[in-house]
């Protein structure tokens, strides 16, 4: 259970460090939550994390693999690296049905047409496989993103706030797939969170993010940090 | 199948924007290998298409015409023949202003050739050496509007447009272009370069309209936006059948010395260095013939035909009832840059 | 490292430089030129021609932007239908639409001559660029900035003082590309009987095809053309390129059944002109079709050579410029696209024919001097869209194990045909309806349609052009259809 480090990173946006001297360690096969006030730079993290974006400085390395050092000027290639990625407006192609994002995304991992079918099915979607994600409700368009991120067999996932437009049902059936899912990656899974209810019902780990950087920390909503 | 049909698609579309369209065999069964002869022709693309097509049908020689838009009426094409000079493109002109392409033979543009069918055409029709044919004329009438203008006030002779009473009421083509270049460079034929320069000036001064082609002035008569204009019988025709409220004057064929109105043939030119010369004289041949004319008088072109024998057009007064300008063609042709010059100077065109 | 970055960078921008610089040739070409033979400008029609453009202009900001403030933000009956109506206009050039009024002879057309009535079809035919961008506009804004005004404020005030204020780019773009579309026309200054630079442009050519007589004519023309061009780039581009992700639109609101009837003047425009066409063929159909003489190879090149020219100009941008798709440098590819759009085809063409003088009697092709002009609208077409698209989109593309080309055709390029179709209808509505490219580059025995029908206009009886206006067109619409497929394509096997 491979874990994901960090390590003097930097990340600069128009001028400005978002993360400045970055380091931390999100522990394998583990529920990571990323904890932190708006804009403190969260979802560039997790962009670096999966080579989305590029750091000034820094090394990022999975296990004994790295992913990205400046220094040795290295960079991975996103679709390279193993993550599974849902985004926080979940960027499902709107011209693919269900069906066709898995297996496309699965197809390295060597996911075909009837693996696609059993990981939608597991995810609650297997009669909706045919359906583009203009024709499902916001949960199962969350489904639908989380069955994609996993259909790459992915060593991390990532989710960047899956939930923050869904409703209190559907968020809690959706902590439960979560935890089932997280299960299934062996290296981090990270999650990064506004909601106190989210956090309590998957953090296994905190970290935060203040000032750029990552501090290790037990229950910041419960102190009401968020 | 869809990648499939839009790459059937492509190719078609590819090898449509290459348009070299195939000519078809000859009739008489010659070798098979398409022939074809050009033809740059300011003769208005629907009549002549109607010559060309009974060409193609009689002998099988595809005929690839290039066109004059209205504006820039024959002085375009031989404005394209003179930079071809050294590479020409064209095999055959066929001209709708006899001026203009009289001197194109003054600038070695064309090679003597002289038809066999035009055996019957009178002498002042054509060149003594070949250079040029004429075939199929017209003539320049009046046209007014009969909703402005009673039958009896009508201008009776292109002198009276100077008149006060037409002042800006009446149109002309633009004199560098088209029959109307023929029509004003035959005045500096006819009277000399000052007296045509005075007339000019005073149509100037009489706030003549002008217009961007013959058509563009049966139009402006037609719909009233102007009482009368100078045009060739073959417009006026069309505002005729088309029921405009219009009516027609030939003129200046009244009084003691009348001055009489210009009579302009087509000319059919062979051009040096024609790349298909043997095709091109073959199609001179039809062109100038009886044959040709009598298309030409019996359709809506309604041209005066050339040889004796041949009808002219139903709809207007037989040519030999018509007292017709007595100009020299060639003359004509050598006053076009002084006319040319006055134009400039006077109407600032 | 920073270096490789910019090395890169150029690298990446290397190959849409190229296909602009060759699609500006003819005007380098014209610029050089003038400048080497120390030439002057001949001026002399430049202020009649402006008077007709701002004229023009002025028209189809006022009827294009009313009417697209009218659909935009007012709930009309049958609103959406009228709007693709009015588009219809800009299928044909201004001239078509004044021949076809002009077959209805119960109409005295007498008192509409000169550049004012000139400038009134014009603009007329040209208010579908306005109406466009406003709507267009409008429904991107964010709701609440209207609501606020609706609650504030009386209608025309906050028309007056919030709406057409929020609207000054689509409106000042839409005045700005429509004045320099005017400066490149011919037609319908030769129909009223006036001269523009564009007419002595044309006709100089025609009387001498002598490419370094025309330069002093076609230099101020050139250098007005390129100065607007500048100036409406960032007014344009900030209309069409504004990423307003999560705004709703200007909330629709009831209005009076009259004000469709305003809404509904550019449409009725555009049927009328065509119920003129086809009253000049009613009465000449008993005795059979008045046989406008269609030659296939007419035909087939008048929709051909559109739809190439569509098809490949979509190819080369999309090939060209997908490497520097999210970089600086599309902006500054947008503008000299844009440029480039600006400069009229006449002049385009007589830029390709000094080239080709110059090397030799080569015979350049009218596809050449089309797509050297209209490059610039797929490029528009490309960024718009990609502007708009949402970027997780294309991380989450990024994260998938598949090639860069099949990524790019099977996630990327199918979100942008949209706008790509509409981009490749609009190059081919264009070459379509072009007369003066033609009428200088076509080998003897081509015709085209559009052609076809100015030369028959000129005498033939009106029923002969009734039919050949509706031949063309029957050729746009096949021709916009075919020339929207090819992109469409993109979407085809993605949705299987």
């Amino acid at each position: 259970m491979p874990d994901l480090s960090l390590r003097g990173l930097r990340v600069a946006r128009e001028g400005r460090a978002v993360l400045d001297d970055c380091s931390g360690v999100f522990p394998g096969g583990r529920r990571t939550v990323l904890w932190g006030l708006s804009g403190a730079g969260k979802s560039t993290l997790l962009a670096a994390i999966a080579g989305l974006v590029t750091p000034q400085a820094g090394t990022i390395q999975l296990g004994s693999e790295v992913l990205f050092s400046r220094t040795e000027t290295l960079d991975r290639p996103p679709h390279t690296r193993g993550i599974g990625f849902v985004f926080q407006d979940l960027a499902l192609w709107p011209h693919l049905t269900a069906i066709r994002q898995v297996e496309l995304v699965g197809r390295a991992a060597g996911l075909g047409r009837e693996g696609a079918a059993s990981l939608l099915e597991s995810v609650g979607l297997g009669s909706l496989a045919s359906r583009r994600p203009g024709q499902l409700s916001g949960g199962e368009q969350q489904r639908l993103a989380i069955a994609r991120a996993l259909a790459g067999k992915p060593t991390v996932l990532l989710l960047d706030e899956p939930l923050s437009s869904v409703d209190r049902t559907t968020r809690l059936s959706l902590h439960k797939l979560m935890r089932e899912v997280s299960a299934l990656v062996p290296g981090p899974t990270i999650y990064v969170t506004h909601s106190s209810e989210d956090a309590r019902a998957l953090a296994e780990n905190v970290l935060c993010l203040d000032g750029g950087r990552l501090l290790a920390s037990e229950r910041p909503w419960d102190a009401g940090e968020s | 199948m869809i990648r499939r049909a839009a790459s059937v698609v492509t190719l078609v579309c590819v090898g449509a924007c290459r348009q070299a369209p195939a000519p078809e065999a000859s009739s008489s069964g010659s070798s098979g290998a398409a022939r074809s002869v050009v033809v740059y022709s300011s003769a208005d693309k629907e009549f002549a298409e109607l010559v060309f097509s009974a060409y193609q049908q009689k002998t099988g020689v595809k005929v690839l015409p290039l066109y004059d838009t209205e504006e820039t009426k024959t002085a375009g094409l031989t404005a394209r023949l003179v930079a071809e000079k050294a590479n020409p493109k064209a095999d055959v002109f066929w001209s709708s202003d006899t001026s203009r392409a009289l001197a194109l033979a003054d600038q070695g543009i064309t090679a003597p050739y002289s038809s066999p069918e035009a055996a019957g055409i009178p002498a002042r029709y054509k060149s003594a050496t070949g250079l040029w044919t004429g075939f199929g004329a017209r003539i320049r009438v009046l046209l007014y509007n009969t909703e402005q203008v009673k039958a009896a006030d009508a201008p009776r002779s292109i002198l009276e447009l100077a008149k006060p009473q037409w002042k800006g009421r009446f149109a002309i083509a633009n004199p560098h272009f088209g029959t109307m270049s023929f029509h004003a460079a035959a005045f500096f034929a006819k009277w000399g370069d000052s007296r045509a320069t005075g007339f000019l000036e005073s149509l100037k001064a009489n706030s003549a309209v002008v217009a961007a082609g013959n058509s563009d002035v049966k139009d402006r008569v037609s719909d009233g936006r102007v009482s009368v204009g100078v045009l060739d019988e073959d417009d006026a025709a069309v505002a005729l059948r088309e029921k405009k409220p219009v009516a027609v004057v030939i003129p200046d064929q009244e009084g003691p010395d009348p001055l009489g109105t210009p009579l302009m043939p087509n000319a059919a030119l062979l051009i040096q260095g024609a790349p298909h010369p043997e095709e091109a004289r073959h199609f001179i041949d039809f062109l100038v013939s009886a044959e040709a004319e009598k298309i030409l008088a019996a359709s809506d072109a309604a041209q005066y035909p050339l040889h004796p024998d041949v009808p002219g057009p139903a709809l207007l007064p037989p040519l030999d009832g018509i007292r017709v300008m007595d100009v020299d063609y060639a003359e004509v042709a050598r006053k076009l840059p002084a006319m040319d010059a006055a134009v400039r100077a006077i109407f600032g065109l | 490292m920073s270096q490789s970055r910019i090395l890169r960078s150029s690298l990446a921008a290397l190959p849409i430089g190229l296909v602009l610089a060759a699609a500006g040739l003819p005007i380098v070409f014209l610029l050089s030129r003038f400048g080497a033979a120390g030439m002057s400008i001949d001026a002399a029609s430049l202020v009649q021609t402006l008077g007709f453009a701002v004229g023009g202009a002025v028209v189809a900001t006022v009827v294009g932007g009313g009417a697209g403030m009218l659909s935009g933000a007012l709930a009309l009956p049958g609103g959406r239908w009228l709007l693709a109506a009015s588009c219809v206009l800009i299928a044909a050039p201004p001239a078509f639409w004044w021949l076809g009024a002009t077959r209805v002879t119960a109409v005295s057309w007498g008192w509409v001559s000169g550049p004012a009535g000139g400038a009134l079809v014009a603009g007329v035919a040209l208010s579908p660029i306005p109406i466009l961008l406003v709507h267009a506009a409008l429904r991107e804004m964010p709701s609440n900035l209207y609501e606020a005004a609706r609650a504030a404020l009386p209608p025309v005030r906050r028309i007056t003082y919030v709406l057409v204020p929020l609207l000054k780019a689509p409106l000042v773009g839409g005045f700005l590309l429509s004045m320099i579309l005017l400066l490149g026309e011919s037609e319908i200054p030769f129909l009223f009987g006036f001269r523009t630079a564009m007419t002595d442009v044309v006709t100089l050519f025609s009387q001498t095809f002598d490419v370094g007589r025309v330069i002093p004519l076609v230099m101020p023309l050139l250098l007005v053309v390129l100065g607007l061009g500048a100036m409406s780039a960032s007014p344009l581009l900030r209309s069409v390129l504004a990423s307003t992700r999560g705004a709703n639109g200007v909330v629709r609101c009831p209005a009076p059944v009259f004000l469709t009837v305003l809404l509904a003047a550019p449409a009725a425009a555009a049927f009328f002109s065509l119920g003129g066409y086809v009253l000049a063929v009613l009465p000449a159909l008993e005795r059979g079709w008045p046989g406008a003489r269609l030659q296939l190879s007419a035909v087939l090149a008048s929709v051909a050579e559109p739809v190439v020219c569509a098809w490949s100009t979509v190819v080369i941008v999309v090939a060209a410029a997908y490497s520097v798709r999210s970089s600086a440098a599309m902006r500054w590819c947008l503008r000299a696209g844009l440029l480039l759009f600006c400069i009229p085809g006449a002049i385009h063409g007589i830029g390709w024919i000094g080239i080709s003088q110059a090397i030799g009697g080569l015979d350049i092709p009218p596809g050449v001097a089309h797509a050297s002009r209209l490059i610039g609208l797929p490029l528009l077409g490309f960024a718009i869209a990609y502007s708009r698209m949402p970027r997780s989109l294309e991380d989450a593309a990024r994260l998938v194990p598949i090639s860069p080309v099949r990524r790019a055709f099977v996630l990327i390029l199918p979100l942008l045909a949209p706008s790509l179709v509409a981009a490749a209808a609009l190059v081919a509505a264009l070459v379509f309806a072009d007369r003066d490219v033609p009428s200088t580059l076509m080998v003897p025995g081509a015709s085209r349609l559009m052609l076809d029908l100015y030369l028959v206009s000129a005498n033939a009886p009106s029923a002969r052009v009734g039919a050949a206006a509706l031949v063309v067109l029957a050729g746009a619409s096949l021709t916009l259809a075919l020339a929207a497929a090819g992109p469409l394509l993109l979407l085809w096997r993605r949705r299987a």
